[in-house]
């Protein structure tokens, strides 16, 4: 049975406005566009102002004052807008980058690079162990990710007796590239269509009741 | 989780997290049918947007009442019984990650703090992150896109969203296999004529 929540119809109507793009640019389109980019914008604006209002309150209150710095920075940030005064926004940003990357150092080292590293050396010792489809696939993870390396790694051409067996390694780790960029590009594509999948069967379904 | 009693805390660290987080809740229709009555406050608690990125997910892992003084909606933390049992990152049993941002959760409340995360990823991220079940295997879980999410609910036994779409996922996928074996076989056959007109040039 056809919905009769009007909020279903909207949703329906502004679903069936993006799908017109497949015909061509059009109002409709451009009528779904700009009311998704204005519900964005608004829906940023107006979750910021709540935020800001429930971090303050303990300030205000008397409850956290120690607040006051990350306000005064806050204060500071805007004025990025205003070219002649621009360097204090300097300050906030610096701090902003700083506590980030010192945050982030430690955990991309330990997880990313260590934790890859780790990994890697697990699964080769894997490959000896039964069933044959697991040591096939250990071995792949194991073969491709080493030859992905060595061409990240030997970016300069080589001179002497290794130069060639490099080299293969690096076109091979070149091919390994291709294949993931292949398999991300195919993955993307499998995204979109399943976005595209769940606006038709909630089309078909929350809206025509079928 | 409804059915085994397990109480879920939604962090939002994105804009449009909260009303995700939300509806996640909703769509898994675990107060009318699945292992409710399930009550807010006592069973589920949604907390407002937290901005700061990572170091609000650190900030909130070490003390959440100093990250976050209400709930959505306004309440005093203090005032809601799960939230009273809920101090830092102690008191997590599993982070369950149903959106992109997924390194920070393993880097932070896995990596650092050696909780379990669990993530329902779509088919594009599945790819990019499946290597972190590598990194800590028994420690980070995924499923992976409609499917995975069809499949998880076969596990537990419920028919949602994954049930729902995943006859016409597999359609559109037979599809999308057919254009790309067209895509290719043009390609090929164009190739000798692309030859052609650059000797011609």
């Amino acid at each position: 049975m056809i919905s009769t929540d009007p909020w279903v119809w909207l949703s329906a109507f502004l679903t069936i406005c993006s799908f017109t793009l497949l015909y061509g640019d059009n109002p409709l389109f451009r009528i779904g566009e700009y009311t998704y980019t204005a519900t964005v914008v608004a829906h940023s604006v107006v979750t910021g102002i709540q935020t800001l209002r429930s971090r303050f309150l303990p300030l205000f209150t008397g409850a956290k004052p120690i607040l006051i710095v990350p306000l005064i920075l806050g204060i500071m940030s805007l004025f990025v807008v205003w070219k002649k005064y621009a360097w204090l926004a300097s300050f906030p940003i610096a701090i902003m980058i700083g506590v980030g990357t010192g945050l982030s150092i430690r955990a991309l080292m330990a997880t990313d690079v260590v934790g890859n590293i780790n990994a890697v050396v697990s699964e080769a010792g894997k490959i000896l162990v039964p069933p044959l489809s697991s040591q096939l696939g250990y071995f792949v993870r194991v073969v491709f990710t080493i030859a992905a390396v060595v061409y990240l790694l030997f970016t300069v051409f080589l001179r002497g007796p290794l130069s060639k067996p490099v080299e293969y390694i690096r076109t091979f780790g070149k091919y390994v590239f291709l294949a993931y960029l292949g398999l991300s590009v195919g993955n993307a594509v499998m995204q979109v269509s399943g976005l595209a999948t769940s606006a038709i069967n909630r089309l078909l379904r929350q809206w025509l009741g079928l | 989780m409804a059915r085994n009693h397990l109480r879920i805390v939604n962090a939002p660290f994105a804009v449009e997290a909260v009303q995700f987080e939300k509806y996640c809740v909703d769509a898994a229709r675990v107060d009318e049918k699945y292992g409710g009555p399930w009550k807010y406050g006592r069973d589920w608690v949604q907390l407002p947007y937290m901005p700061g990125g990572s170091a609000a997910l650190v900030a909130f892992l070490e003390d959440v009442h100093s990250a976050v003084a209400t709930d959505v909606k306004g309440t005093p933390l203090d005032e809601l019984p799960l939230m009273r049992d809920f101090h830092n990152y102690k008191d997590i049993a599993l982070w369950i990650c149903p959106h992109w941002a997924f390194p920070m959760i393993v880097q932070y409340v896995t990596g650092e703090r050696g909780i379990p995360s669990v993530y329902f990823a779509q088919a594009a991220a599945y790819a990019r992150y499946s290597v972190y079940m590598m990194i800590y295997p028994d420690k980070v879980w995924m499923t992976n896109g409609f499917l995975g999410g069809a499949q998880y609910e076969k596990l537990v036994g419920i028919k949602g969203l994954g049930h729902a779409a995943i006859d016409s996922y597999a359609i559109l996928s037979a599809v999308y296999l057919i254009f790309v074996i067209l895509g290719n076989i043009t390609m090929v056959s164009r190739i000798g004529e692309e030859k052609e007109e650059e000797v011609t040039v």
